[in-house]
């Protein structure tokens, strides 16, 4: 062990050698001369960094989502899940603005996928993948502890109330349709949306939009009674991490050996996603051969409403096309000509100003178009199948004896762990009272 | 307050912030976007105070069906080229001679015996009758002459494609090259982000060459080790803005600098160390965004622009006492 010391000393030094170097690295045009009154525009991503250094931030995210996962999953520590949340919110957040992130890191591998002349970092490419793996593994260790938009509504978490079961599922759906017009949009080259959208990357970098300011300042206000209301009612990423953390061998548990019942757990969850043992009624015979007939039906429904949403979608495909530039530019061009003239609209001059024929224009215009025919097909069949999917498991029942977290819903915070009184004190010294609901 | 009172109030702050970014969402369009809060406004910069101007456009004329690229001053004489043209004319005007040259020439430079004329990627050596007696050899399919400069037996290429300076004998033998690097910080390399890269040679013998996106002049040996340099980035009247200016450079008998700028268009002069002496057309003669006038100077301080946007010889005369 101690030899390996002067090793890893060696490659801490050459790495700070390494990025100090880049650091000092000089750009390729000197900033222009802007004192003399001109305001500066908010950058709206932050500064390049060096490769050396975007290599570092995926050796962090690493180091943060092994450790998140050991805590979770093997430690059960709570207190080391919220001090390395923490970090992650200082270090994702606040040092690297927001950027690069997980989340938007969709939006990155949508545009390298479908459009050729688009290359994607490799760091970029990690952020991407890494927490989906360790969610396969281990559960979502990453929403536990290495997101920042999830570590700063996670503080403020004050007086969680329970929502119905019904409501939750709805908004629910919410992130898989942003999910889907995420993907849509940059897959096409349209729109960055989720980027535009993050509510929490202006507080991260002390500076943005009055919409991105507002938009993150309610999500934290609303956090303090609603728990996390971005992670669970927008968080494209989200809808991915939940469906494979739901294959999850090693997800955290909340009692560490036989579960007594006291109902602590699911009090203490903000998030509603500690499921209770299934009850004997619904394994009666009469209620499983109703949920059969249901469960037919449901199924028989999927590809139903797959057509039925993929048609949606495709009839849609020529007002989701406007989203690109191009496209709205275009057909503005040919209802409005007038508008050719107009000094104050910045796009149709910085268009004239490009060099492009109109006719380029509708021609780039028409293949964006049926790119869409394509992606309404597809969005609105990847809906429809999610929502098919989402009631047939309305009718599946897994046998459960315990109170166990939903895997798929669990942000694996670690809150249940340390409410679950089991191995922390004697037996006999629990006292066994019913708990009121949550306010 | 009730569990389900804070349920309603939850769930009508979610469809408030969903309703935010919907109407975000749909109105940030290009027909429905609000001005531009960070337009670059410079019309404060076109002013310029009276005192400051030291000469004024006595006299102008058309090129006709030439449209000019490059215009140079020797022995009373302008010499100027565009399209397949060289046209020799007279201070006063009078045409004193018409050939046909090598077309799309980009820059020239004139000595007693020959002209040197730049094209997009080689130099063409011809006589006061133009003849041509030498195409000089191929800077690679990147280069882009934009100016030429001599002295003695060598003629300086300025290539702002290879963001270099090349260095021919008389003969088109190449002799040398450099890009302004240096191991100081003056020694940046040139920063060349368009085709606007001048050179000069003043009466001393000193090759002073722009480097652009500096804002800077830079004085150079011929072995490409900078001497000196000094750089001027201002939107006032003192310096330079946007990112390439000075485009166009002359020089006067006493070294001082004539400067030629694009975008804010203004030509100026100053000292050999930079400091501003006077301005000698400012912004409102010229077209607004425009390109930077090709520029040369006599003896007598008279200053001979080539506005390209005006496709015109401009000629302004220092104003004198009176």
């Amino acid at each position: 062990m101690l030899k390996k010391i002067p090793n890893i000393t060696t490659l801490i030094i050459l790495f700070l050698l390494l990025t100090g170097n880049l650091l000092q690295a000089q750009q390729r045009f000197p900033k222009p001369e802007f004192e003399t009154g001109y305001v500066q525009p908010s950058p709206t991503t932050p500064e390049p960094r060096s490769i050396a250094l975007e290599y570092f931030d995926v050796f962090v995210l690493l180091a943060v989502l092994s450790l998140a996962s050991w805590l979770a999953v093997r430690k059960r520590s709570r207190r080391g899940l919220l001090w390395l949340s923490i970090f992650s919110l200082i270090y994702f957040g606040f040092y690297r603005d927001g950027c690069i992130c997980s989340i938007g890191a969709i939006q990155n591998v949508a545009l390298s996928i479908f459009d050729p002349a688009y290359a994607i970092s490799l760091a970029a490419l990690l952020f991407f993948i890494l927490p989906l793996l360790f969610a396969l593994f281990f559960g979502r260790t990453f929403c536990a502890a290495a997101c920042p938009l999830g570590a700063i509504q996670d503080l403020l978490v004050i007086n969680p109330i329970s929502i119905p079961s019904w409501i939750r599922k709805t908004l629910g759906f919410i992130p898989v349709i942003y999910l889907g017009l995420s993907v849509l949009f940059a897959a096409t080259g349209s729109d960055f949306i989720i980027c535009r959208y993050d509510p929490f990357v202006g507080i991260f970098r002390m500076d943005g939009p009055f919409l991105m300011i507002f938009l993150g300042i309610t999500f934290l206000l609303l956090g303090m009674f609603f728990a996390r209301p971005y992670c669970r009612v927008f968080c494209p990423y989200g809808v991915l991490l939940g469906w494979l953390s739901r294959f999850s061998k090693w997800h955290l548990s909340i009692t560490p050996s036989e579960c007594i019942k006291c109902k602590l757990c699911k009090d203490s969850c903000p998030f509603d996603a500690i499921e209770p043992p299934v009850s004997q009624e619904y394994r009666a015979p009469e209620v499983a051969r109703k949920n059969l007939k249901r469960f037919i039906l449901y199924v028989g429904l999927i590809p139903v409403l797959t057509l039925l949403g993929g048609w949606i979608g495709y009839k849609s495909h020529i007002y989701l096309s406007r989203v690109h530039p191009d496209v709205y530019l275009a057909e503005l061009m040919i209802t409005n000509p007038e508008l050719k003239q107009d000094q104050e609209n910045l796009d149709i001059q910085a268009f004239l100003e490009s060099g492009d024929t109109f006719e380029q224009l509708v021609e780039e215009a028409s293949l964006i178009r049926n790119k869409y025919k394509t992606g309404g097909w597809v969005l609105g069949g990847f809906i429809g199948l999610v929502l098919g999917i989402t009631l047939m498991n309305q009718v599946v029942f897994r046998r459960r004896e315990d109170y166990e977290p939903h895997k798929g819903d669990c942000f694996s915070c670690g809150r249940c762990m340390d409410y679950c009184p089991v191995d922390k004190v004697p037996q006999r010294k629990i006292k066994f009272k019913s708990y009121g609901p949550r306010e | 307050m009730k569990k389900r009172s804070l349920t309603i109030v939850v769930l009508v702050i979610l469809a408030v912030i969903i309703g935010v970014i919907l109407f975000d969402f749909l109105t940030k369009r290009p027909d429905r976007r609000g001005t531009n809060p960070y337009a670059l406004e410079v019309d404060q910069y076109k002013v310029v105070d009276e005192a400051l101007i030291s000469h004024k456009e006595t006299r102008n004329f058309s090129l006709g069906l030439l449209t000019a690229s490059g215009i140079y001053y020797h022995n009373d004489s302008l010499f100027i080229v565009g399209e397949s043209s060289l046209v020799v004319i007279t201070k006063d005007g009078t045409s004193a001679g018409l050939f046909e040259i090598l077309p799309h020439p980009t820059s020239l430079v004139v000595e007693d015996l020959y002209l040197y004329i730049g094209y997009k990627n080689f130099v063409a050596k011809y006589d006061h009758m133009g003849l041509l007696l030498g195409r000089w050899s191929d800077l690679g399919e990147r280069a882009v002459i934009t100016n030429l400069a001599i002295k003695e037996d060598r003629v300086y290429v300025a290539d702002a494609g290879n963001r270099k300076v090349v260095i021919f004998d008389n003969e088109g033998v190449k002799i040398g090259e450099f890009e302004g690097k240096a191991e100081s910080e003056a020694g940046h390399g040139f920063i060349v982000p368009s085709a606007n890269f001048d050179l000069v040679v003043n009466s001393y013998g000193e090759l002073w060459v722009v480097n652009p996106g500096k804002h800077a002049l830079e004085n150079y040996s011929d072995d490409g080790r900078i001497r000196g340099f000094w750089e001027r980035a201002s939107f006032e009247i003192d310096g330079f803005l946007g990112c390439c200016n000075p485009s166009r450079i002359a020089v006067m008998e006493d070294g001082s600098f004539i400067t030629s700028e694009k975008g804010l268009v203004r030509i100026k002069i100053y000292d050999q160390s930079g400091k501003l002496i006077s301005v000698v057309a400012p912004p409102d003669l010229f077209k607004e965004e425009g390109k930077a006038p090709d520029v040369c100077v006599d003896e007598q301080g008279v200053v001979y622009a080539l506005d390209f946007d005006k496709d015109m010889v401009r000629i302004f005369e220092p104003k004198g006492d009176g």
